[in-house]
């Protein structure tokens, strides 16, 4: 799918999934701006791809994030298939997106075909705490029914931005690592069936 | 990369064909359809009538569209917007689809094997007593009950025109306001920006289409051969530089339900594939959108551009440089500005040299699209694409004759399946090749059998597990004609007295070792081959006919176990019960068969004629394992050629029709031979009249 880069830091691929207003563009801009977003240019190849260090590697994030598209719901199906890792980020003071972060789940699950894919299901505006319509222990619960991590963030405050990227990206490498060492893994059969239906005669 | 000199060029020649489409009976095939939308009922001999001249092939059937046309119906009829209620219409049309699906797609295809350019006839469903090949076209249209109109029916070309001017005017709707207030996300869109969530619906709409299209055909084939036209539609919305609808076409090939049709995308032309994925390219949302945005700059008017892609930007702008009240920051109003003299600039597009075509448009406004429904339909398709194509990797397409049970037994020799792939029927291909340039195969041939069969990762049982893949791989080749007493030869040679798992056994063992005899044995074999293939062997190698004189029954019944696991040939097959239960439909089904191991296998019919083993696919559909399964000669005189295949737990009956009584007998015994093994039978009574 995604071309590899042949040198340089590895590249991971975020997609932010969610519905439209939960925050998903201003975490994506928090994160990779910080108070620099003067120089955010939208046009730019690279403005959503950015060198970090994790854990002491230089590694490289590409984020996705298709705010403003939500509502071109045949397109989803086509970039879920190209990320490495997702974070499906909800408004904890609106419950219609949080209802819908499990239709999400749903797709990315059938997309990716893979239930251990990395993920991580994030309630944004927890700086609203007084606004908050999705109680708590409810995004606990259904992050624990995914066996997923759940983070509460805040954009405006900065609160765990780099957190949940840190975070999933720390899966997304463990989990390269698992594939790579298992070297009939799933993936790698996946990729061969993939492959196989261009080549076939 | 499109010049924009081209395009003009292509849209007016494009514009004469359109016209010389009118003049001509096509015009009164869609006046037909007209009618025939508003008076579902429609006398065969009027469409015969309606059928424009310039369709090539003999008129026929087929019953791609009727999800959809239920779906029209519904609109039309009811113009009800219940979303429960349109739901449950929706499920039940696609019930419907099920009892229809056998109809079209071999006798119309089969007419016009090559040449899918004759998208003019009608859409008719009538009931076919079978799908058999050798139906003359004709006899098939006995009544009619229902006459639509399909994506196939309407070049693809009218199509990108017809969907361009339908998308142009909402998108010229599209106020700046609308696009500069960021709106079209939140709660309140619907009043804000009424015209991007129209335009957006289109996108959702077109694209919703082509994948129930797709899907409405029963056949990997027919999905391929509609998704070929939606390519050509692609292609031409990309010459009319309509973006918009190009992308949602691209996404729906794309979509989870239509990707993961393996079967279907197999059978696209290399030329389609390469098409598509060109197109894709375009899209691609690498680098920010690069190549899409490349692209666009490159474009010159008309074009109709995607939208989403400065909606994503906008909403960025708006984050990036919030308008917090009082003076707008400059910086977010020059961004903003850039974006909205773009729009505004492709908004001036002038499509206006396409003519508007109103049956098209009729047919492409009448299918329903829910916008808040998206989420059901989508499931709906999914599930309708989980069916056709179920997900082990060995199950075939035809979810109607492909219980989960077989999909869930084929697990276990799913190992097996790595080399059989690449072993027997690919052998074939090779083998033919080789005996016309004179290539006498070799160790080569050996060697990569042997490898290919290493490397499928065998678990270390897998030599009693199949207990003749060895003797299968090595005498795949050519029919039970020659095979028996070949087989016997070869084998004879190595191991004359070893029961049939110890061969296999052995074999396994020396071709891991690459030892010498396992070569040797293979040479032998091979020379053999040759010397079958060089003459008019040959012949008898391609087709399961008329080789068997030399079969008596009483010689089939001593048939080896070799000879029985090299079993193959055309048959047909019919489901006539699965798991207790009568399907509602039940038709005749061509395939390849062969006994692998100890499983039947099933090879999919390439074209809808011919017997040959050339006639079929090489990757097999289905493998079902023959554990559990008898087969014994049916008694009905109607059909003397067919014998059934029933499992006793499973409750489920095949009826398998062969070309003769002989291969009927052949392939009874040989299915019992290995099925029985372990589980001893009695023999059926016809089988012992018979001997």
């Amino acid at each position: 799918m995604s071309k590899k880069p042949t040198a340089g830091p590895a590249l991971h691929k975020v997609i932010m999934v969610g519905s439209g207003g939960v925050g998903k563009s201003a975490l994506t801009l928090q994160f990779m701006y910080d108070e620099f977003v003067e120089d955010y240019e939208p046009t730019k190849a690279d403005s959503y791809r950015k060198k970090v260090v994790l854990d002491g590697e230089e590694v490289q994030i590409d984020i996705l994030d298709t705010a403003g598209q939500e509502d071109y719901a045949a397109i989803r199906d086509n970039y879920f298939r190209s990320g490495e890792g997702f974070l499906c980020v909800f408004s904890i003071t609106d419950d219609e997106s949080f209802q819908a972060t499990q239709e999400f789940r749903e797709q990315i699950l059938r997309v990716k075909n893979d239930e251990s894919i990395p993920f991580l299901l994030v309630g944004n505006k927890c700086d609203l705490n007084d606004k908050r319509k999705v109680p708590l222990s409810e995004c606990q619960l259904r992050a624990q029914q995914w066996s997923v991590p759940y983070v509460e963030t805040s954009a405006k405050t900065r609160e765990n931005v780099d957190k949940v990227f840190f975070d999933l990206m720390r899966e997304i490498r463990s989990r390269k690592t698992e594939d790579s060492k298992a070297t009939s893994g799933r993936a790698k059969d996946r990729c061969k069936k993939r492959r196989l239906k261009c080549t076939l005669l | 990369m499109m010049r924009y000199s081209e395009i003009s060029r292509d849209l007016s020649t494009d514009n004469l064909r359109y016209n010389e489409l009118s003049r001509k009976p096509a015009a009164t095939d869609y006046n037909g359809y007209t009618t025939a939308s508003t008076m579902p009922v429609y006398a065969a001999t009027q469409i015969a009538a309606a059928r424009p001249t310039k369709q090539r092939s003999p008129p026929l059937t087929n019953g791609n569209a009727h999800t959809m046309s239920c779906i029209r119906d519904m609109d039309k009829v009811k113009g009800q917007k219940d979303a429960l209620h349109a739901g449950e219409a929706k499920t039940l049309n696609i019930k419907s689809t099920r009892r229809k699906n056998s109809i079209g797609c071999l006798n119309s295809f089969s007419s016009s094997p090559d040449s899918p350019g004759c998208y003019y006839s009608m859409a008719t469903n009538t009931p076919l007593p079978s799908k058999s090949q050798s139906l003359p076209a004709h006899a098939s249209i006995k009544q009619l009950d229902n006459v639509i109109l399909s994506a196939l029916r309407v070049p693809a070309d009218v199509l990108a025109n017809q969907i361009t001017l339908l998308d142009f005017p909402v998108f010229a709707m599209i106020q700046p306001d609308e696009l500069s207030s960021c709106a079209w996300t939140k709660k309140d869109k619907h009043v804000v920006t009424p015209n991007i969530v129209a335009f957006t619906k289109r996108f959702n709409h077109t694209s919703f289409w082509t994948v129930q299209e797709i899907l409405n055909a029963e056949q990997p084939k027919q999905r391929a051969e509609i998704m070929t036209h939606f390519i050509k539609v692609a292609k031409k919305l990309h010459e009319l530089n309509n973006l918009h609808s190009l992308f949602a076409i691209i996404s729906a090939m794309q979509s989870a339900s239509i990707y993961r049709l393996n079967k279907t995308w197999a059978c696209l032309s290399k030329k389609d594939r390469q098409s598509f994925e060109r197109l894709k390219d375009i899209f691609s949302e690498q680098n920010n959108w690069a190549n899409l945005r490349a692209y666009l700059e490159s474009l010159r008017l008309p074009c109709i551009p995607y939208l989403g892609l400065f909606l994503t930007d906008l909403i960025y702008i708006d984050l990036a440089h919030p308008h917090k009240g009082g003076l707008e920051p400059e910086q977010r109003r020059n961004k903003m500005n850039n974006i909205l003299r773009v729009i505004s600039n492709y908004q001036q597009s002038d499509y206006k040299q396409i003519q508007p075509h109103d049956i098209t448009q009729k047919y492409l406004t009448s299918i329903r699209y829910i916008e808040e429904l998206q989420n059901i339909f989508e499931e709906e398709q999914y599930k309708r694409s989980l069916s056709l194509e179920p997900t082990s990797p060995s199950c075939g397409p035809s979810s109607s004759s492909c219980s989960s049970k077989e999909s869930f037994n084929v697990e276990t020799v799913t190992p097996a399946l790595g080399c059989l792939n690449l072993s027997p029927a690919k052998t074939i291909g090779s083998m033919r090749m080789a005996s016309g340039t004179k290539f006498v195969p070799g160790h080569r041939k050996c060697r990569s059998l042997g490898t290919k069969f290493r490397s499928s990762s065998l678990p270390r049982n897998f030599a009693q597990k199949c207990q003749c893949c060895i003797v299968m791989i090595a005498p795949g080749i050519g029919t039970i004609s020659n095979k028996r007493c070949r087989c016997r030869r070869i084998f004879g040679k190595i191991a004359p007295n070893h029961n049939h798992s110890d061969v296999g056994h052995l074999h396994l063992e020396h071709d891991q070792n690459q030892q010498l005899p396992r070569h040797h044995l293979l040479d032998d074999s091979v020379l053999e081959h040759s010397d079958a293939l060089s003459n008019a062997d040959l012949t008898s190698l391609e087709s399961a006919e008329g080789v068997l004189y030399d079969f008596t029954g009483s010689d089939c019944d001593l048939m080896s176990p070799e000879a029985a696991a090299a079993m193959q040939g055309c048959v047909r097959r019919k489901t006539v019960q699965k798991e207790g239960r009568k399907p509602a439909v039940a038709s005749w089904q061509r395939y390849w068969l062969q006994i692998w191991a100890n499983s039947l296998v099933y090879f999919p019919p390439k074209s809808f004629k011919g017997s040959d083993r050339s006639d079929f696919k090489r990757e097999p559909c289905k493998v079902c394992p023959l554990d559990g399964w008898y087969a014994h000669v049916s008694d009905n005189t109607k059909h003397k050629n067919t014998f059934e295949l029933y499992h006793r737990t499973l409750g489920t009956i095949y009826k398998f029709r062969t070309d003769s009584p002989h291969m009927t007998h052949l392939w009874s015994n040989a299915i019992c031979k290995l099925a029985t093994i372990r589980v001893p039978k009695p023999l059926p009574t016809n089988l012992m009249s018979f001997e």
